[in-house]
């Protein structure tokens, strides 16, 4: 079920919420969490359940055993464990979504002909993986206590705030939260505010620059040109901010309703300047996840940097998809964060702040170029049309492309709420709930937020274009 | 203040589909020109398909209350900001777009006369063939006995330069080429946009009277009736009935009408049927007397006049002559359906989308055929009849 639809706007929010504070005990609130979670999920693909129910109670059932095999310092036994609760995580994941990237290219390289899976890919998977990982890995490193009761690990793996598209939200984050959180009318009150605010960015603004980055991009010709290539590019690089950090604020939103707090999932990326903190902006708990439980255990900045940065990035693309293009932007981002590290950083720094923005977004957006591309045909006729000037016959461009006319009036919308203009002046960032407000910016949030409200539905029932993009990642 | 909002947010949500519980299911949208999405009843096999949620999600969107002011509203704002920049990039240069305007993604507006056309450039249009009817029909022109076969292709919008995708009359001359030598063939010809403005309505996909009036002589000419035998034709203009056609539902402009029109001829006593059952088909004649309306603006004129669709219409004018009719086709037959059959003893008129609906069987011409001792067949349509099979 996608958040910025009729259904769950409608019908499931309200049922879940109305449900959940009907009844007082913890264990009802989260039962009624998990059921809701478990509707919600089947919603989209009712017989992928199964795999969330297998990945909760492997890693439920092997952290009991971990922890059990510590206390009798049985270490090896607990590793074993250990070890093999990763192994059914990987399995997973890899048998749904990268057996048939194997298979292709075993096939290509030695002319083989294994057939491929036709399996469509859970939603969420890589998502909800990564969240059981982290619970199995903090447990066996002593990080967190194991969790007795199945129903608080399978509440915090199905969670459906953040289940099919983030944030990844850590066990230890949510491990006080699921026992004694406390449900105030504050917390749910700016909840739904950032809930509302998240829907407006995924439905007005990103969508209306998916429109604008699907038509150029799935008619893609050798007559595209550079200015309409560089559109469709700037269109995606906002498409994919708000699409993306839209659903993480709905996600932290409705978490918040519930009495969670998660973590922030971005911090307007798009003001960076330098790559390197462009990382630290964006999808936080994706690049923290990598770098707590992957690029420190191989030696983190002590040894083999160089190496760590390039398995961490190699592992990132991979992680958005198993296709060629992804592997080809997560070694594009290696290679520039180490050269940024390693030679032009200290260069790079004496710049003034507007060249360093500069430098930062045209990276950033050559990316995402990559990023979009899934074949590697039309990937190179885009990178050489963004690279070599190519013309386009002019007032053509209006005429061809009418149907996205309109959507180009929401890009300087885009690119006026991709900086943190409006959230400082209105007081809207990530610490709203510990910040006092003036009465009159209490009401015109609220107001606007109502508003934005309202205008969404308008876009959802009106429109027809809906695509969330972090779906299926 | 926090206690309003959470209240406030929570009416918004459960308001819209509240109401719409109250006032009871729509059925159909006049200004989308289709039926609305019901609410489904619960099905574990559908849930488990997915269908039940995508029915549900679409019926949400269609019956809450408000769903056409929403939509309205949405797309007559996009419209207006499509249009501010389209204006600001082309009308001013001295281009060949200057007299179109895009709506939407799907239309244009041809601004010297105020048509709405279907924007035949834009991305991802949907290609139609008539390789299937091609091959449907030249199997049949090889049926025994002494049976003609013809074909009238309505030209539209589809097959005209708007300005300068121009189809070249692909689809009229692929079918030509394909056609069996036995079959006749002939085209409801449409040169340039000129052709178009004259025989068709602004507001509405269909042609006019003056269309239908030289549709009915071409169909008639063509199955072999002399020009001295074709009716007395009269174009009757209905001044108070202002038509909001098709398109302007589509994009949702209620403002851009026609003045309603129909085409009448005197005609003798005779038998008609719908789906088998005696009834009287068209409407026309009340038209032609309309003084005044009162009705609701968005009706669908066109069909209340000429007849809506059907799986099987039949004439029964006893000319003697022994000669049956079949024809095959869609909506833009249905004005000139009783002139056509006043040239034959008996004359059928099928819709292939609604037969197997409403005569609870599927269509078998070859048997319908056989069965009416037809002796001559019409396949008349435009381009989504003729690519549909």
């Amino acid at each position: 079920m996608l958040f910025s639809s009729s259904t769950f706007l409608m019908l499931f929010l309200p049922a879940v919420c109305a449900a959940y504070f009907l009844v007082s005990s913890r264990k009802f609130k989260n039962l009624i969490l998990f059921l809701f979670s478990i509707l919600f999920y089947a919603w989209g693909e009712p017989v992928y359940i199964v795999l969330i129910i297998i990945s909760s109670l492997n890693d439920y059932f092997f952290a009991q055993l971990v922890s059990a095999e510590k206390k009798k310092n049985n270490y090896g036994r607990a590793k074993l464990y250990f070890i093999l609760s990763l192994v059914v995580n990987l399995g997973l994941l890899g048998y749904f979504k990268y057996a048939n990237f194997l298979i292709l290219n075993v096939n290509w390289l030695t002319g083989w002909n294994i057939p491929t899976q036709n399996l469509p890919l859970p939603i969420g998977i890589s998502f909800y993986t990564f969240q059981t990982m982290s619970y199995s890995i903090d447990v066996y490193l002593g990080k967190v206590k194991v969790q007795k009761s199945f129903l608080n690990m399978a509440t915090y793996v199905a969670l459906f705030p953040q289940l099919i598209a983030g944030p990844i939200v850590r066990y230890r984050t949510v491990e006080k939260n699921l026992a004694e959180r406390v449900e105030t009318i504050p917390k749910v009150y700016s909840g739904l505010q950032r809930f509302s605010f998240g829907l407006a960015k995924k439905v007005i603004i990103a969508n209306q620059m998916g429109l604008i980055a699907d038509t150029i991009f799935l008619n893609y010709s050798n007559s595209t040109g550079t200015v309409v290539t560089w559109l469709g590019i700037l269109a995606y690089t906002f498409q994919i901010y708000f699409d993306f950090s839209g659903y993480s604020d709905m996600a932290i939103g409705l978490g918040r309703v519930f009495g969670f707090e998660f973590l922030e999932n971005f911090n307007y990326p798009y003001i960076s300047k330098s790559v390197t903190e462009f990382w630290r902006r964006w999808h936080i708990s994706l690049s923290s996840w990598f770098r707590d439980y992957v690029y420190i255990p191989l030696g983190g900045n002590r040894k083999h940097q160089i190496r760590n940065i390039i398995v961490v990035w190699l592992l990132t693309g991979l992680w958005h998809g198993a296709y060629w293009n992804y592997v080809i932007w997560g070694v594009f981002y290696a290679v520039l964060l180490l050269v940024e590290k390693y030679l032009i950083g200290s260069f790079i720094d004496r710049f003034p702040n507007f060249l360093k923005w500069l430098y930062t977004i045209f990276f950033v957006m050559v990316a995402w170029a990559i990023f979009r591309i899934e074949d590697l045909e039309t990937l190179i006729n885009v990178l050489k049309q963004m690279f070599v000037y190519t013309t386009y016959g002019g007032t053509d461009f209006a005429f061809e492309y009418q149907n996205i006319l309109y959507a180009i009036w929401f890009m300087p919308l885009a690119f006026l709420f991709s900086t943190p203009l409006f959230a400082n002046l209105f007081k809207l960032n990530s610490s709203e709930l510990s910040q006092k407000k003036p009465p009159c910016l209490e009401v015109i949030n609220s107001v606007t937020a109502l508003v934005l409200l309202v205008v969404s539905i308008t876009f959802i029932i009106g429109g027809e274009f809906n695509p969330f993009i972090y779906f299926r990642f | 203040m926090k206690k309003t909002f959470i209240a406030l947010f929570f009416l918004i949500l459960v308001l819209f589909p509240g109401l719409s519980l109250i006032r009871g299911e729509l059925s159909e949208s006049y200004v989308e020109n289709r039926a609305l999405y019901k609410y489904p009843s619960f099905d574990v096999g559908a849930f488990l398909s997915g269908t039940y949620q995508g029915e549900l999600e679409n019926a949400l969107s269609d019956q809450v209350y408000g769903a056409e002011f929403f939509k309205i509203g949405l797309e007559n704002s996009k419209n207006t900001l499509q249009t501010v920049l389209y204006e600001g990039l082309l009308k001013s240069k001295n281009s060949i777009y200057k007299d179109y305007q895009p709506i939407g993604s799907d239309f244009l507006k041809y601004l010297p006369t105020g048509h709405i056309l279907e924007n035949n450039s834009a991305f991802g249009r949907k290609v139609y063939s008539p390789n299937g009817f091609l091959n449907l029909i030249n199997r049949l022109s090889k049926m025994e006995g002494d049976k003609k076969f013809y074909v009238y292709y309505i030209e539209t919008d589809y097959d005209i330069d708007a300005p300068h995708f121009d189809s070249g009359h692909i689809f009229y001359k692929t079918m030509k080429s394909g056609l069996s030598p036995v079959i006749g063939i002939e085209r409801f010809y449409l040169k340039n946009i000129g052709d178009y403005t004259k025989t068709f309505y602004k507001s509405d996909h269909h042609w006019k009277a003056i269309g239908q009036e030289i549709g009915y002589s071409d169909m008639a000419r063509l199955m072999g009736v002399s020009t001295s035998d074709l009716l007395q034709t009269e174009v009757k203009k209905i001044p108070c009935l202002d038509f909001v056609g098709s398109r302007s539902r589509q994009i949702a402009d209620l403002n851009l009408s026609d003045t309603f029109d129909v085409l009448t001829a005197e005609l003798p006593r005779h038998k008609e049927s719908i789906n088998g059952i005696p009834k009287r088909y068209d409407n026309k004649g009340r038209y032609a007397l309309m003084k005044s309306y009162n009705g609701p603006r968005t009706a669908n004129h066109y069909a209340n006049a000429n007849g809506w669709d059907y799986g099987l219409v039949s004439y029964d004018y006893q000319r003697g002559n022994g000669k049956n009719l079949l024809v095959v086709g869609d909506s833009y037959i249905n004005p000139v359906n009783s002139f056509l059959a006043y040239h034959f003893d008996k004359s059928y008129f099928i819709d292939p989308r609604h037969y197997e609906d409403n005569l609870k069987e599927p269509l078998d011409l070859e048997k319908f055929i056989l069965e009416n001792d037809i002796d001559t067949v019409l396949f008349v349509g435009r381009y989504k009849f003729f690519g549909d099979f």
